[in-house]
């Protein structure tokens, strides 16, 4: 996963891979490195890395904003997922009208919630693809009605490929 | 001596003073507001008993009601911290009275000393240099007449002030009368008084005070001075002691002032004489505190005598037991206040539960505190939370103990002072000694510059951050997942889906 980290206007992207218990492996302008960050009480970090051992205090500020207390810094941080935000800012747009719904990615349809004339709501979900191990649930994005279904539970599809359409409910 | 003390505070102040009354022997008596019934002084006492709603001036100020139940469970004496009572003229009396002895000076004492203008004319009659001016009520014509004569830099004060109004700077002799005029007004406005005097402005004052302890048979002895001139809209926020470019001949100036102040107006128990030092090493006496004073606790530590201690026993009639000769000097102690306030939101209060609490310990710290993990900060009184005071044999050792003890100091769920603290800790004036009443105003004013060995430091905290929301989003998912059974019987493949969402598999 990538987050950006950002303090003021300086933003880092950190990837950022989880090992084992509290053990990740992040990426930082081109290092990687592995890090141990154990915590205790609220957000109180022991950060070990390579030896060196940090002791931070976190506190969290609105969404995604981070007070990191260090080294007797205080440090005012905002870290996002980078994915996120970017479905944050997809989901802002309402959809409308009749929807085709495509693969965004290729893999297999491990589950097809819904039939052709079934009713189904904004969020609700239609079909579930595995890609790279994961499984992703494909919301609805709006009120209304299957009318299509372009793929079979077990079929293999590729990216862009017609899933489902839905059509909004007069 | 007493066995049974009332304690008429709350907060650090009345844990302290509860820990003095153990120590003695004494039963330690608390009162508490109705939002103080789990707080610290409460589960240090011996007795307890409720005073009041939670607003001061319905419980800890209600004085017919503290010493109505300091009689009711047999306390013999009421020891009034600070703040609160601890500087009420009438209370002393009312004590008197009612027949419970008052830990502090007798009520005629304070009232000389806590008003203005007769503090400023007995301590002149005493011989203690006062800063020159002109407390009288002055003609505008009278008040330009004097700053002609006196010169430039003056400040023009209301008579009835306080809290800055009436307050005007003077700095060119062609200002003086309009400042003169707008001062009266805002004086009429805001005390319904144009009274005015005037003082000498002193240019880059530092804030030195002496610590008196005095018995009831005349003996008074001085525990040398403290430098509070870290300070912030009039607030003290760090103390030391001894205080930087103090000389002998100037200590030994300063402490017979201030002990022949307190023997000419028959002074009792524990005060403090505050002063301001030019430049030149000119001291002015600003005003007297008739009570005990927060950053006690670091001449305690250059001096080993414990001043709550000594208060109650003068009080109960001992002799101080002490001459000046005896008191000695040691090392350098440090007291930085830690306040539950906000420092990125301009120091506003920040009141909430206490959600972690770790205090510093080890060689040379003391902690004097007033909660623990669980308790609540509330927004009805003082907001300090704790004092932290670090000893060292000299100054370099307490800073570089207080950096240290800073570090190890966990406060969550409030905002506090501490990086604030430490940001002082490591600022070069400080760090000197060079410093005056305008310190934070001069050098603290907006973000720190950028300097060399926080890069590393950045680098890791932003990879705490990434890893924080990380597990923040994950924890999210998952709780996603502890949806009524029911919800998640609909279907499994949501939770699923949201939680493979949540920790990201579209790569």
């Amino acid at each position: 996963m990538i987050y950006e980290v950002s303090e003021g206007k300086t933003t880092v992207r950190i990837g950022l891979r989880e090992l084992g218990e509290s053990v990740y492996e992040l990426t930082i302008d081109g290092k990687t490195c592995r890090v141990d960050a154990a915590k205790s009480g609220r957000m109180i970090y022991s950060v070990i890395e390579n030896g060196h051992q940090y002791e931070a205090i976190v506190d969290e500020r609105g969404s995604h904003g981070f007070d990191v207390l260090m080294a007797g810094r205080l440090f005012h941080l905002d870290a996002t997922d980078e994915r996120r935000k970017l479905l944050a800012h997809a989901s802002k747009v309402k959809a409308e009208g009749k929807q085709t719904i495509t693969a965004q990615m290729p893999g297999k349809i491990v589950k097809l919630a819904v039939a052709v004339g079934d009713g189904v709501s904004e969020g609700q979900g239609l079909v579930v693809i595995e890609a790279m191990k994961m499984e992703n649930e494909i919301p609805s994005p709006i009120d209304g009605r299957v009318v299509e279904i372009g793929v079979r539970e077990g079929e293999a599809v590729e990216m862009g490929a017609l899933l489902l359409v839905v059509e909004p409910q007069t | 001596m007493f066995k049974k003390i009332l304690i008429a505070n709350r907060g650090e102040i009345a844990v302290r003073i509860i820990r003095a009354c153990h120590e003695l022997g004494t039963k330690a008596v608390a009162i508490y507001s109705d939002v103080d019934r789990d707080a610290l002084h409460v589960r240090y006492a011996d007795e307890a008993y409720p005073c009041g709603p939670p607003p001061a001036a319905e419980s800890y100020l209600k004085a017919e009601r503290v010493v109505a139940i300091a009689k009711a469970c047999g306390a013999e004496a009421i020891h009034p911290g600070y703040g609160f009572l601890s500087e009420r003229g009438f209370f002393p009396d009312m004590c008197r009275d009612a027949g419970v002895v008052f830990i502090g000076p007798p009520g005629d004492v304070m009232r000389t000393m806590g008003d203005k203008v007769t503090a400023r004319q007995t301590m002149e009659r005493a011989g203690v240099p006062i800063v020159p001016g002109v407390t009288e009520r002055l003609s505008d014509e009278a008040a330009e007449r004097w700053i002609r004569d006196a010169g430039p830099p003056v400040m023009i004060k209301a008579s009835a002030g306080g809290g800055g109004k009436g307050l005007r700077l003077v700095r060119e002799l062609s200002e003086v009368r309009s400042a003169l005029q707008r001062a009266r007004s805002e004086a009429k406005a805001s005390f319904g008084d144009d009274g005015l005097y005037i003082e000498k402005f002193i240019q880059q004052p530092r804030h030195i005070e002496i610590q008196l302890l005095a018995d009831r048979y005349g003996n008074v002895v001085h525990l040398f001075e403290r430098e509070c001139s870290v300070q912030r809209r009039h607030q003290k926020v760090i103390e030391e002691a001894p205080a930087n470019r103090m000389t002998q001949d100037l200590r030994a100036r300063m402490g017979e002032a201030s002990v022949a102040a307190a023997k000419a107006v028959g002074y009792q128990g524990a005060g403090t004489c505050e002063f301001l030092v030019n430049p030149k090493g000119e001291f002015f006496f600003l005003e007297m505190n008739t009570r005990v004073q927060v950053e006690h606790a670091i001449t305690e530590a250059i001096t080993g005598i414990d001043i709550v201690k000594a208060m109650i026993r003068v009080a109960a009639g001992e002799k101080l037991g002490i001459r000046q000769d005896e008191v000695t000097l040691n090392g350098h102690a440090i007291e930085a206040r830690i306040y539950a306030e906000d420092p990125d939101a301009n120091f506003a209060p920040s009141p909430g539960e206490i959600l972690s609490y770790r205090v510093s310990g080890g060689p040379g710290v003391r902690v004097d505190s007033g909660v623990y993990q669980g308790a609540r900060v509330t927004v009805h009184y003082d907001p300090m939370v704790a004092k932290l005071v670090t000893w060292g044999q000299d100054r370099g050792e307490a800073i570089d103990r207080m950096k240290r003890a800073l570090s190890e100091f966990v406060v969550q769920g409030i905002k506090t002072s501490i990086p604030f603290h430490q940001r002082v800790m490591r600022h070069p004036k400080f760090l000197a000694g060079e410093y005056d009443t305008g310190f934070i105003e001069t050098h603290l004013k907006g973000s720190e510059p950028a300097d060399d060995g926080v890069g590393e430091a950045r680098r890791v905290a932003m990879m705490l951050a990434a890893i924080a929301a990380y597990r923040r989003d994950k924890e999210r998912a998952e709780r996603l997942d502890f949806r009524p059974v029911a919800a998640a019987a609909e279907s499994p493949w949501k939770s699923v889906g949201r939680r493979a969402q949540m920790r990201g598999s579209l790569r």
